[in-house]
Parts: structure tokens; C-alpha cells; sequence
């Protein structure tokens, strides 16, 4: 399926977006947002429009992730410098909900070993189910540092009643055709899941935080 | 020179351009195929529409189908709210007799959630709409016979539903809520005494899109969310935290639900994802069994665009083998096969020829093999098939069991 952007379009795009938010520099790290404009499309009829989609470059640089582990993700999770609890940690919190929402509310997403993830509801009950952070799962058969490589890379969009989505896919301290890659591989994967595909699409804007809109569509 | 330029410049104006709609339509289709050579050879079954009727002639959805456990009576729920019943005759060829059990409401922004018949009669039946209310109508007079509704007492309830789902023994309604205020619900009701039991509210986060109870067990229920989690509740336990027995990432969106056996017996929920894509989870650990994405499946129905393509459902055969349905969009969803789920690859199965829309929701009736339809033209289809599959063995080879056409000598 042939794009609607041309590439120099979204270059174009891109580096005015960057440009204005390099002229006015903020306290904070901007987010770029890609807001999709759908139209013939009727949320009460037609299929849901939600998911993910895993991105080439990291949207959220920050972004904390916890390694929830048996001994061997613990250790790797060590030797890597990354956070982690064992089973014994997440005894201690003794199902109580104040601190299961601490917990969650310290990282960004959590990764557990198959052999935790099954005791999730017995140690901590529904508490990081509520909060949107039950952990993905962890297996020895991948990387650690790939997973939550892949972790920080996928982004969840959701659509409401309105005819407009808005999905975070990069930061404007990312380099013009890393952004770029980013917005292509979002705006592609999208309009794919989308009955009518480019018929289904109004408008594409990207837009940093405090910056104006860039239209690409 | 300049006059001729000007006419130039007039005509130009007068002509219509062509409508950029158009162009990109005939785009799309140019770029979708099959990648076969062959799909009658390719697809083992071929199933043939042996009765279609249209439902609705606005612009109405057929969004919801319900079966009685013989087959006998089919429920076909509407994007408008509508409900309509129909006979199926006992050779299981054709649908006819229908009647508005619900008509729609003028303008209505309500459609249905879910159809489900209570018990193994074909004269009790749920439905579900998604302003709230789930309604029980006696089909032998057409009256509501109740309606469960959750009228909120100590926090705020939204309103409205997205699915529901009632227990092996007709005792229990769940439905699922969207996401409000910062909960979402799972809304519990005692079919007999119409009253609401309670509420879970702390074991998704998002919307509600799948609620299934299990076809025995009355007291296991699974749910799934936006937010990407499978919930296994056992529902014996009164408290949220007792009752959750298992939660199940999948890492996407939840779109549908549904149970499963194993070859050992075992309870197996698969998934299909707002993305498209095919997961299966075993019940009691939580494992993943398989995990197809969206590029796969488009292959495995041996199409060539993956941006094209609508997962209907997963249905199971008698020995529990598993199939996925799966469609397209463009050309009104014309492209209508199945899949059998092996353990690391998919199979195909059959081929529908003479689809006309973008299937919505189906039925599988595996005893007799006729699978119902129903879709964003309103329509209603009953497929059949001379050959039909009882089983798919892993070595890839199909057992067929061809009807008799045996002409008796006299």
C-alpha cells in the first residue's frame, strides 16, 4: 500500500517541528504526537480501532522499567544495571493496596519471569491490573535488554467516540530521520488497520508539545 | 493565441475531475490477490452459500448472531439495536419465519452487545444493548421477561456495556463495562431474582471488550480488555482479589474471546486482537499455546495484503481442533476462508464462494458443519459444504467425510 505522505513531505514536517521547538526551548522534553483525523468511519458500528505498535526508535527515552524476576532475570537484571524485585520482595508487600499502587505508580512498565507472572494475583493482587501495569512477560528464551528495548519501543493507541487519535511516537530531541522512520512506520501501520485504509484518513498532523501543528495530510 | 487559451481554460473548468475516491478504490484493489494458483485445490473445503437473507436494507450492521444449542433458532442483533428471529429447519439449509423481537429505536445510538439463549431451549433469550440494559424475552411470546440493569449505589457506574455473557447453568449474567471515572466493571446479576449481585472493578483498566463464561463450568468466567489483559475469575469467591485467579498479558487489544479444549481436555481461551492478530493462552497456567500475528494469518488465508484483512472469529470442531475465520474489507469483504490452528503453523481449511460482505460476527454449528454469518450489508448467510472436515490431524492431511450422494436403486 503505497504511502500518502511522500517522503519529502515528511521530511518537511519533521524538521519544521523540530525547528520551532528548537527556537523556543521548554523546561521538559517535548513528546511528538501524531494526530490522525479519520473520517467515513462509525464508532458505534464499525470495529474498535486500539492496539500496539512496536516502533524503530525509543518514543520515550525515560521511560523505567522493572525486571520482576526469579534468580536468574534478577542477577542479569543486576549485572545490567537495571531495577528488579524477586518473589521475597513482592512477599514483603504483603498484598497490601497502598503500596501495590506505589509500586506501580514508580515505573513506567514491568517484565516478569513465566515462573512470577503466574503468582502475580496471589502476591499482589488486582492492584497493577488497575493501574495499567501488569507486567508483560519476561521468557529466558529472549534477551532481557531486547525485551525491554522492545518494551520502550511499543506504543498503545486507543480510539474514543470522537474521530480523532492521538498516538506519541517520538520526542523532539530525536534526530530528523529517526523521527521520520517513526512517524512513517506509525502512519503506515495505522491506515493498515483501517477498513478503507487512506479513505478512512482526513488528516495527519504531527505536533510537539507546545509546538503548532504540522500538516502532513 | 490568447483566445484559444481561454477556450482552453473554460473547457478545463467545465470538466469533471475524477473523483479521487474512485481512483483510490480501484488502487486498492489492484493491490490485494491471492498468492495461490489454485484456491479450490489450495482450501480442501469449499462451502457454498445455501441460503442468505437480507436483514436490513438501511445501512444497519449485523453485528451480533445467537444460537439455540440445536441450532434450531437463530437471534441476529443490529448495529440500530434491532433484533430479529429466525428458524432454522431441521436439515439445516435454510433460514426462514423471521419476526422483530426488538425493533430499533428511531436515530438510535444504541446497537446490541451480545445475543445468548439461557438455557438448551430455543425460547429464552439474553440481549444485550449497549446503553445498559440486558434483556430476557420469551421467544414463545415475544415478551421481555426481565431486564438487568445496575443501578449504582455507593460509586459511579457508566451506563453503558460493551459485551455480556451468562453462565453454564443460567444463574449469572456478567457484563462488561467501558472504561469511566477511572474504573471499569464487571457487573454481576442473578438471572431468577433480576437483582445485581456486585461489581469487580479493580482488575482492568481499560475497556471491557470480551466476556466469556466457560460452556461447563459455571462458575469460571474469563474478560478482556483494551488495556491488553485476559482476566480468569472463578466467581465461587465473593471478593475480587479471591476470585481472580489468573491474569493473562497479551500485549496488544482484546477484541474477542472465546473457550477452547485441548487435545488432554484442557481449557484453552484464545484471542483475537483489535490488530488482528491470534493468541491462545492454557487456562490454568496461563501459558501461551500459540501466537499468530495479523502477516501470518494473511498468508495462511493465501492473501497478499495484510492491510486488507478482518479476523472474524475462532471456532472448534468436534475433536477440539481449532479454525479461524477470516475475511477481507475492500470489495465489500468479498474474500471469506479458514485456517486450522496447528501448534506452529496454520492450515487452510475451507473457502466460502459467494460472500458479499464484511462478516461482523459467525456461528459454527460443528456437528452438522454449517457456519452462519452476518455482516456490515445486513445480510444473513448459511454456508454448507458437500465434503466436510471432521478433523485436522497435525501430519497436514484432512480427514473428509463426503455426504452419501448414493441414489437408493429404488
Amino acid at each position: 500500500m503505497a504511502s500518502k505522505v511522500s517522503r519529502d513531505t515528511l521530511l518537511e514536517g519533521v524538521s519544521g517541528l523540530l525547528e520551532a521547538s528548537a527556537k523556543k526551548k521548554r523546561g521538559f522534553l517535548e513528546t511528538v504526537e501524531l494526530q490522525i483525523g479519520l473520517k467515513n468511519y462509525d464508532p458505534q458500528k464499525d470495529k474498535r480501532f486500539s492496539g500496539t505498535v512496536k516502533l524503530k526508535h525509543i518514543p520515550r527515552p525515560k521511560m523505567k522499567v522493572c525486571i520482576l524476576g526469579d534468580q536468574q532475570h534478577c542477577d542479569e537484571a543486576k549485572a545490567n544495571n537495571v531495577e528488579y524485585m524477586d518473589a521475597e520482595a513482592l512477599k514483603k508487600l504483603n498484598k497490601n493496596k497502598k503500596l501495590v499502587k506505589k509500586l506501580a505508580k514508580s515505573y513506567d512498565a514491568f517484565l516478569a519471569s513465566e515462573s512470577l507472572i503466574k503468582q502475580i494475583p496471589r502476591l499482589l493482587g488486582p492492584g497493577l491490573n488497575k493501574a495499567g501495569k501488569f507486567p508483560g512477560l519476561l521468557s529466558h528464551q529472549e534477551s532481557m535488554m531486547g525485551k525491554i528495548e522492545e518494551v520502550k519501543s511499543t506504543i498503545k493507541f486507543q480510539m474514543k467516540k470522537v474521530l480523532c487519535l492521538s498516538v506519541a511516537v517520538g520526542h523532539v530531541g530525536m534526530k530528523q530521520d529517526e523521527l521520520a522512520q517513526n512517524v512513517n512506520l506509525s502512519i503506515n501501520f495505522l491506515v493498515s488497520l483501517l477498513k478503507k485504509n487512506w479513505q478512512n484518513v482526513r488528516s495527519l498532523h504531527i505536533k510537539s508539545s507546545m509546538g503548532p501543528p504540522q500538516r502532513l495530510y | 493565441m490568447a483566445n484559444n487559451f481561454n477556450k482552453f481554460r473554460q473547457d478545463a473548468v467545465k470538466r469533471e475531475l475524477p473523483n479521487s475516491d474512485d481512483e483510490e478504490e480501484a488502487a486498492q484493489l489492484a493491490e490485494d490477490g491471492d498468492i495461490c494458483e489454485n484456491v479450490v485445490t489450495e482450501f480442501p473445503f469449499q462451502f457454498n452459500l445455501k441460503d442468505e437473507v437480507a436483514i436490513s436494507l438501511q445501512q444497519d450492521y449485523v453485528l451480533s448472531l445467537g444460537a439455540d444449542t440445536l441450532f434450531t433458532r437463530l437471534a441476529v442483533g443490529l448495529s440500530n439495536n434491532a433484533v430479529q428471529i429466525h428458524d432454522i429447519n431441521p436439515a439445516g439449509s435454510s433460514i426462514s419465519n423471521h419476526y422483530n423481537l426488538m425493533d430499533n429505536g428511531e436515530g438510535s445510538k444504541v446497537s446490541i452487545c451480545g445475543l445468548r439463549f439461557l438455557d438448551d431451549t430455543p425460547n429464552l433469550l439474553l440481549v444485550g444493548s449497549t446503553d445498559g440494559p440486558v434483556r430476557l424475552f420469551d421467544l414463545r411470546t415475544s415478551a421481555e421477561q426481565a431486564r438487568y440493569e445496575y443501578k449504582t449505589q455507593s460509586f459511579d457506574v457508566p451506563e453503558s456495556i460493551t459485551s455480556f455473557d451468562s453462565n453454564a447453568n443460567g444463574r449469572i449474567i456478567c457484563c462488561g463495562t467501558e472504561q469511566y471515572m477511572s474504573n471499569t466493571f464487571l457487573l454481576f446479576f442473578d438471572v431468577r431474582t433480576r437483582k445485581q449481585m456486585g461489581a469487580f472493578f479493580e482488575s482492568h483498566e481499560k475497556d471491557v471488550t470480551s466476556v466469556r463464561f466457560h460452556k461447563s463450568n459455571p462458575d469460571l468466567l474469563c474478560s478482556g480488555s483494551v488495556d491488553g489483559l485476559i482476566n480468569i475469575f472463578d466467581i465461587k469467591e465473593p471478593d475480587e482479589d479471591e476470585a481472580l485467579q489468573n491474569t493473562i498479558n497479551t500485549e496488544s487489544s482484546v477484541y474477542r474471546l472465546n473457550w477452547h479444549k485441548n487435545v488432554y481436555e484442557k481449557d484453552i481461551i484464545s484471542c483475537i486482537t483489535s490488530t488482528n492478530d491470534f493468541k491462545s493462552y492454557e487456562c490454568g497456567e496461563g501459558d501461551e499455546v500459540a501466537s499468530f500475528e495479523r502477516p501470518e494469518i494473511v498468508t495462511g488465508i493465501r492473501r497478499k495484503n495484510p492491510a486488507n484483512f478482518n479476523l472474524i472469529n475462532a471456532h472448534n470442531m468436534t475433536d477440539n481442533s481449532i479454525f479461524l475465520l477470516a475475511g477481507t474489507n475492500h470489495k465489500e469483504g468479498e474474500i471469506l476462508r479458514s485456517v486450522g490452528v496447528m501448534k506452529n503453523k496454520l492450515q487452510p481449511l475451507a473457502n466460502f464462494t459467494g460472500n458479499k460482505q464484511i462478516v461482523r460476527d459467525s456461528l459454527f454449528d460443528a456437528k452438522r458443519n454449517i457456519l452462519f454469518t452476518g455482516g456490515e450489508c445486513g445480510f444473513i448467510t448459511l454456508w454448507t459444504s458437500d465434503t466436510v472436515p471432521e478433523t485436522i490431524k497435525t501430519s497436514g492431511k484432512m480427514k473428509v467425510k463426503t455426504k452419501s450422494n448414493k441414489r437408493t436403486p429404488y
